[in-house]
């Protein structure tokens, strides 16, 4: 099995590898690659001052298809306190996904953190994964510790990642807290299992800091007002504690049954 | 009628002193600039009957009290899903950049946060700025915490302004205006010593609010490292209806005027 998602075929360009393939449609990359992609992107990108990624907003436009992709990066504002920049993925010259990420310059402030949630730690929580695909030795390894996706209700599992995003290129903490983050609607379905599906259309991470250590814990809720379109609240923590919020929009639809 | 926010239209306005920022006269506020960033999408058409699922308002830098432009555009049609940007800009660069996504509505199981307050009636004038209401955009009415109590806070809040002539904001306006009230409703920073702008503001709806009244609950956390994040709960009078979220700009307020010595006792 491949070590990543993605190769670097040219500077700005490249070939998604297995752990990429859409879990819909083989013909597409799936959502987890692209955050990871263009958080990586984002990541590289330099700044004027030391800064971190205090909000990353990603919205696939358009299925990603599975074939070398470009991503382009287009800074709104380059300032020495913030910087606004896009990354985006082109596929036939029309943009497919966009991630636009605030960075902040870095600075000592009045810290106040949240609690911790309760929860065993990665190290103490049994082996129980989100979905039967996601076992150990996957590039995504998860172990559930509050609720499942065989019933509805919220849900909660810690997240870690044996694959590098960009062959050869380490994984940085923006990718995997996105990454862990796009699984969130897994686990809190609302709906009945086979009778609707809830396709992510969005994902957005709010963060106080990046995450510290491979385990991202994802703590989520889904709620809906019935007009066919749900919210997932994740709340994101390490082993250290709370770091950020995550959303993401999900498109609710039944199941058309074949006769 | 109402004073506006606002004046123009097709995409060139002209902002009044009514959109003043309080962290610096010749800016726009952000209430403003949400007000009417909602306003533009609301008014943009769709393929099929959809609704706002998530607004990201980001501000590259201060709007200008006067002229400006704002334009909508469609970044991705569908039937299905929407994505628009508002752009606002003056003198040529960009000042305020938002992202929108529309879904179309469709009947589906209802699951709904809950959230324990009471009814704008119970909740007595509490305003959150000693400011006049026409000032500030909104009229307020602080539940618990505010500019000078340290912590989380809430309240509700109701547009006292016109986005435009003859335009009173709509309830989808209300909420993207009362979702900027998150940050100074629940402030960890000594008051008067630290400024806290929010230089982004997030709102994700689960359906579009009933009623201009919108009630905040707001909490603030921050890693200490020179930024600081708002987790809003909105809520209307039927129940809660979305999450909003504020990045935070961390820095200590420079007293221009003060002597060294004056600055640090302030």
């Amino acid at each position: 099995m491949s070590s990543a998602f993605y190769r670097r075929i040219a500077a700005a360009r490249f070939q998604p590898l297995q752990p990429a393939t859409g879990s819909w449609n083989r013909s597409h990359q799936n959502g987890v690659a692209v955050a990871g992609l263009l958080a990586q992107a984002i990541d590289g990108a330099p700044t004027r001052s030391p800064m971190k990624v205090a909000r990353f907003t990603l919205d696939i436009m358009r299925p990603v298809p599975f074939a070398p992709v470009d991503v382009d990066m287009v800074p709104v504002r380059d300032g020495a306190r913030m910087q606004l920049i896009d990354a985006r993925i082109m596929a036939d010259g029309e943009i497919v996904a966009r991630a636009s990420a605030m960075r902040v310059r870095m600075d000592s402030t009045p810290s106040v953190e949240e609690a911790p949630p309760a929860y065993p730690g990665p190290a103490a929580a049994p082996v129980n994964p989100v979905t039967s695909v996601l076992s150990t030795g996957h590039p995504m390894e998860t172990k559930v510790v509050a609720g499942s996706i065989r019933e509805p209700g919220p849900g909660a599992f810690w997240a870690t990642f044996n694959a590098d995003v960009i062959e050869g290129e380490p994984m940085c903490p923006l990718a995997r807290a996105a990454m862990a983050s796009d699984v969130g609607s897994a686990p809190s379905s609302i709906v009945e299992r086979g009778k609707w599906s809830f396709a992510n259309v969005d994902l957005s991470l709010y963060l106080t800091r990046l995450p510290v250590g491979p385990w991202v814990l994802v703590d989520a809720v889904t709620t809906s007002g019935g007009s066919g379109v749900g919210l997932v609240n994740s709340t994101l923590a390490d082993e250290q504690g709370v770091f950020g919020r995550a959303h993401q929009t999900l498109f609710l639809a039944p199941i058309e049954t074949a006769s | 009628m109402s004073d506006s926010f606002y004046t123009g239209g097709e995409g060139r306005y002209f902002a009044t002193d009514l959109a003043v920022s309080p962290w610096n006269p010749k800016h726009q506020n952000g209430v403003a600039i949400a007000a009417l960033a909602a306003h533009l999408i609301e008014t943009s058409p769709t393929l099929a009957p959809m609704m706002l699922a998530r607004m990201t308002l980001d501000i590259a830098r201060p709007t200008p009290i006067g002229a400006f432009d704002a334009v909508c555009s469609v970044t991705r049609e569908g039937r299905r899903m929407q994505n628009l940007d508002v752009v606002f800009s003056a003198a040529g660069e960009i000042t305020a950049r938002v992202s929108a996504l529309r879904v179309r509505t469709a009947s589906s199981p209802v699951s709904e946060d809950v959230l324990d307050y009471p009814s704008p009636d119970d909740t007595p004038p509490n305003p959150l700025a000693r400011r006049d209401p026409r000032r500030a955009g909104l009229e307020t009415r602080v539940l618990h915490g505010g500019l000078t109590k340290i912590g989380p806070g809430s309240g509700w809040a109701r547009p006292a302004l016109d986005i435009l002539p003859g335009v009173p904001a709509s309830p989808l306006v209300a909420a993207a205006m009362a979702a900027d009230l998150g940050s100074g409703l629940s402030s960890i920073f000594p008051h008067a010593v630290w400024s806290f702008a929010n230089i982004d503001l997030a709102i994700h709806f689960v359906r579009a609010p009933v009623s201009t009244w919108i009630f905040v609950d707001a909490a603030t956390s921050s890693a200490g490292d020179g930024s600081a994040l708002v987790n809003t709960v909105l809520a209307d009078e039927r129940g809660p209806f979305a999450r909003a979220h504020q990045t935070l700009f961390v820095e200590p307020i420079r007293i221009a005027s003060a002597s060294p010595r004056e600055a640090q006792t302030a």
